[in-house]
């Protein structure tokens, strides 16, 4: 008889163990989901800050590329607006401002390229390097986005996290996925390190 | 069609049965001493226990040994996990990587922060080796003191995409806790040699007059057995340690290609490292399992087998896994 009882008590145990695991595995995933979306946030601030700086480094040897300079200026701007009020709820807005503004600085470096001058200065190589490399940064936090938040939407089905998935307030993450033609464009920069 | 995400699942499986076998090896080495002792030392008869009180009744059963080689073996690869620390690459005359130096080393600096926004982890210090041999390594046992380092002459030889490729497969050792893992693994090796040494050295002396009870019989087996286990010890753990280690190279290699999407950067890489067979004379055999290929030179030539005793699996394997997962990718 005590020894039924203690069966029993030892599976009640188990079970809120495992019930407390599955609880705390969400939580933390829709920690780390929440996180890696404000990486996305912090890396297309350090992309708009970075247009600046390069438009500054080549406005006085551009002087008469105005209209691809001011494409990029106001498309950085819209870009701004946008990601001023980004949640994973209007991820399609702040999306569609961003492939713009990729759109136009795939043109703006395009024609960058057609000035030897310019691009033999030190300054604008690096500027070229920095964009390339914030362009990844963007990429590359989305991507762990996704990855995040896939993982956070399969644990939400998967048995047993399923059981608690009311009670953690779990709800599936949207996914941050390329809906514009123009964000699809890989940026034409070169990038080889041996030239 | 095997994706990076199954690759890995397969790898950490993999791993986590062999570090059951280590657990149980050691639990084996004390276990199996105090079952000896218990059957020879438990007989009536005129045998007295080196290890215990001259009972002549048969004593409980108690695991002393297991116990002390349990709590040592787990004092010890606690002790390294909490003191080891990454100030191997002073020992390399390794210097900080700086972004204005030169443009390798402002997108190297730039590629280290992709690849930690990639994998979701802290930005490591970023450091560069003066040796022509390409390499790079990942050192490192807790958030803050994590460290990658490359070599100038890998900077010369790798492009960017190949670049990434090498700085994901370093950061991968660090997110999969790799550097903890393989330290823990071989400070336990260095433990069963220490008691393989000891139990050589000593001098067993059995008293065997009862040797017919069938007590003394199993006893005997099971010493028997035991001094055998005992003295390949060193081996064992060791060829264990090593497994563990190719098992965690084919993990960051996948781990790579999820952190880049583009396994053909790593792929490419691995060719050109292969290429430069001379060894990395500035790192110690005993990172070597840190690196992204084996300093040493021989086990970078094309034909070289997968060998019971490297610690990365052949290149050539590595590149055409890299290579399945390229093609299952588009």
């Amino acid at each position: 008889m005590l020894i039924a009882v203690l069966i029993v008590l030892a599976l009640i145990v188990a079970v809120a163990v495992a019930m407390v695991a599955a609880y705390n595995r969400l939580i933390a995933l829709k920690g780390q989901t929440d996180n890696a979306w404000k990486q996305i946030d912090v890396q297309l601030k350090r992309r708009h800050d970075l247009i600046p700086n390069l438009i500054n480094a080549v406005k006085g040897a551009m002087q008469f590329e105005k209209e691809t300079l001011q494409a990029v200026i106001s498309a950085r701007n819209a870009a701004v607006t946008a990601a001023a009020g980004a949640s994973p709820a209007n991820a399609g807005t702040v999306a569609s401002a961003e492939g713009a503004l990729t759109a136009a600085l795939t043109k703006f470096m395009a024609i960058v390229e057609a000035y030897p001058d310019l691009k033999a200065t030190g300054n604008i190589s690096q500027l070229q390097e920095e964009l390339a490399s914030t362009e990844n940064k963007v990429a590359f936090a989305r991507q762990a986005y996704n990855d995040t938040a896939t993982e956070y939407n399969v644990a939400q089905k998967q048995f047993p996290t399923v059981l608690v998935a009311g009670i953690a307030g779990a709800s599936p993450a949207q996914l941050w996925e390329i809906t514009e033609e123009a964000d699809r464009a890989v940026p034409a920069v070169d990038l080889s390190l041996n030239q | 069609m095997a994706t990076f995400f199954d690759l890995q699942a397969q790898n950490r499986k993999k791993t986590k049965i062999i570090v059951v076998c280590f657990v149980l090896f050691f639990i084996w080495l004390g276990l199996g001493l105090d079952l000896s002792i218990y059957f020879l030392g438990g007989n009536s008869g005129n045998t007295t226990s080196r290890y215990g009180s001259a009972q002549k009744k048969k004593k409980p059963f108690t695991p002393v040994f297991t116990v002390i080689v349990g709590l040592t073996g787990a004092g010890l690869a606690w002790w390294s996990l909490s003191h080891a620390s990454g100030n191997v690459l002073h020992a390399m005359l390794a210097r900080p990587a700086d972004k204005k130096r030169s443009p390798e080393e402002l997108a190297l600096v730039n590629i280290v922060e992709e690849m930690s926004i990639a994998s979701s982890m802290p930005v490591p210090q970023v450091w560069i080796i003066p040796d022509p041999d390409p390499n790079a390594l990942a050192v490192g046992m807790k958030q803050g003191d994590y460290h990658i380092a490359v070599t100038s002459g890998l900077l010369k030889v790798l492009n960017r995409d190949e670049l990434q490729g090498v700085v994901a497969h370093e950061i991968a050792h660090l997110k999969n806790d790799d550097t903890r893992l393989m330290t823990a693994l071989t400070v336990l090796v260095g433990f069963a040699a220490l008691i393989s040494e000891f139990v050589a050295r000593s001098r067993i002396r059995l008293d065997l007059e009862d040797g017919d009870s069938r007590d003394s019989k199993i006893g005997l087996i099971i010493m028997v057995i035991w001094l055998i286990t005992v003295l390949l010890a060193p081996i064992a753990t060791k060829l264990m340690t090593l497994m563990v280690s190719r098992e965690r190279e084919y993990l960051a290699d996948a781990s790579s290609a999820q952190f880049t999407r583009n396994p053909d950067g790593l792929a490419h890489a691995l060719i050109k490292i292969g290429r430069a067979s001379g060894p990395t004379a500035s790192i110690k055999p005993a990172s070597a399992h840190l690196c992204i290929a084996s300093p040493e030179a021989a086990d970078l030539e094309d034909d070289a087998e997968e060998s019971w005793f490297a610690t990365h699996p052949s290149l050539k394997k590595r590149i055409d896994r890299l290579m399945m997962i390229g093609r299952t990718a588009h």
